[in-house]
């Protein structure tokens, strides 16, 4: 039950994105098309849940003085071997994505979990808690990009990233009506905004409503 | 390959050094309370975050 | 001279490292609720950017190129940077404690902080030559340091307005900065 509730707890109480404001870099800037979204998406699950893993398992060796800089070395050979990966299997993801593989190493989500959460519990949950917070981060940023792209090109459209193949391409907005100022800088900062003002006015009421149950 | 070891061992090594001899540098007088008060993110455990400031009164937080 | 300074320019307004390519939005949203601090953090990050540059472009095409070892480069980079900011912390520790007061409090904000990488990577797959690293590494973070400014003297004044409660703290400060992005678009003809 108690694993249950640290697995979800990435979903809504403790988003990464909307909650906690972690990893703006990547989710603004990559949340232009579907593809994308969920390439980064998968990039930084499998590098969350490797460095919980690899962390929570080495915490008892980690000097405490040192831990900080051992992390980086850990996430950054880990982030190098994702790159190689993609590079090597999905050459298209890899140039739509550019420096953001890279700059994973530095995003506040894996260094922020490995010091809050894997060098302090087992290899198992910390592997939970990645595969939570990884899928919240990815859940978000699809959740962006479905909007700046069904609103900036008026399409929806998924390809596989191995192979290039369309797997779905609809016209949604007829052409001509859509809205390209979704897919510039502007369009990614006031999608972000409004959808996190949304969260805060949900979590507003709740506390609201707490509030009044407790007198 | 021994090459490749040795850069990350070098480099590695020069940065726990100078990680080590940061933290030895005491604090200029004057500078101990300095905080960032850096509110970009909510993470609270985080040290720059308003929350450790202890410097205020403890009723000031809202 | 001249195309160096249509890099520069390029570098500050068109493809301005927080408006349009959205790097280093941790400390744009979270050090820029005063003037002050914005100028201490624009500072300390030009300082910290400049510096790691040069030292990673230098290790980069003395040590990695010539041993093939292009593929250490993300891991030695975040090293390098890791290490010039500890360094750097240690000196002006030690000889200026003035500088320390004002910057100081911001350098260890600043190895997490994804510009830093991006330059000393964007560096080295730009091609660039060595004096256009040295006007790339010290116009980004220019760039970075004029929008927080500007950003923190807005968000000075959102401190009175009357905001709706679920869009104060960073949603706010997000249409704030969505407005800035609009604003700076328009630089786009300019070189």
């Amino acid at each position: 039950m108690n694993r249950m509730k640290n697995f979800t707890a990435g979903f809504l109480r403790e988003n990464p994105v909307f909650g906690l404001y972690l990893g703006l870099c990547s989710v603004l800037a990559i949340s232009t098309t579907l593809n994308n979204a969920i390439g980064m998406g998968v990039a930084v699950i499998a590098v969350l849940v490797m460095s919980n893993v690899i962390i929570s398992a080495l915490r008892k060796i980690i000097p405490d003085e040192i831990r900080i800089p051992v992390y980086i070395v850990i996430i950054a050979t880990l982030v190098t071997i994702v790159e190689m990966l993609i590079h090597a299997y999905a050459p298209s993801l890899y140039s739509a994505l550019g420096a953001f593989i890279n700059l994973i190493v530095v995003n506040c989500i894996i260094l922020g979990r490995a010091e809050a959460f894997a060098n302090k519990n087992g290899i198992f949950d910390s592997a939970l808690d990645g595969l939570g917070m990884g899928l919240g981060y990815t859940a978000s940023l699809t959740c962006i990009a479905l909007i700046r792209q069904l609103l900036g090109t008026g399409a929806l459209s998924f390809s596989n990233p191995f192979t290039n193949e369309i797997i779905f391409n609809i016209q949604i907005i007829p052409v001509g009506y859509e809205i390209p100022l979704f897919t510039t800088a502007t369009g990614a900062f006031i999608t972000f905004a409004l959808l996190a003002a949304a969260l805060s006015a949900y979590n507003n009421k709740k506390a609201e409503k707490a509030k009044k149950e407790a007198k | 390959m021994l090459v490749a070891l040795l850069v990350f061992v070098a480099l590695a090594a020069g940065y726990g050094v100078l990680y080590y001899m940061n933290h030895k540098t005491p604090v200029p007088e004057g500078c101990e309370n300095l905080k960032a008060e850096c509110e970009g993110c909510k993470v609270t455990s985080c040290e720059m975050h308003p929350v450790h400031d202890t410097s205020k009164g403890e009723n000031e937080n809202d | 001279m001249a195309e160096m300074f249509s890099m520069f320019l390029a570098a500050v307004l068109i493809n301005n490292i927080v408006l349009s390519k959205f790097l280093g939005m941790c400390p744009f949203l979270g050090v820029s609720k005063k003037l002050s601090s914005a100028i201490g953090m624009g500072a300390a990050v030009i300082f910290v950017i400049f510096g790691a540059s040069i030292f990673t472009y230098g290790i980069y095409y003395l040590v990695l190129e010539p041993n093939g070892l292009d593929y250490m480069k993300l891991i030695v980079f975040i090293l390098v940077i890791a290490a010039f900011v500890q360094f750097t912390e240690m000196v002006i520790k030690k000889y200026s404690p003035s500088l320390y007061k004002a910057l100081g409090i911001y350098l260890p904000l600043i190895t997490t902080n994804c510009a830093v990488l991006f330059v000393a990577l964007d560096n080295i797959t730009s091609k660039f030559t060595f004096t256009e690293m040295l006007v790339n590494s010290i116009a980004v973070p220019a760039g970075f340091m004029l929008v927080l400014v500007i950003f923190s003297t807005i968000r000075e004044r959102l401190d009175t307005a009357d905001v709706p409660n679920s869009f104060k703290g960073n949603p706010i400060a997000l249409i704030v900065a969505a407005v800035m992005a609009l604003a700076f678009s328009a630089f786009a003809g300019l070189v």
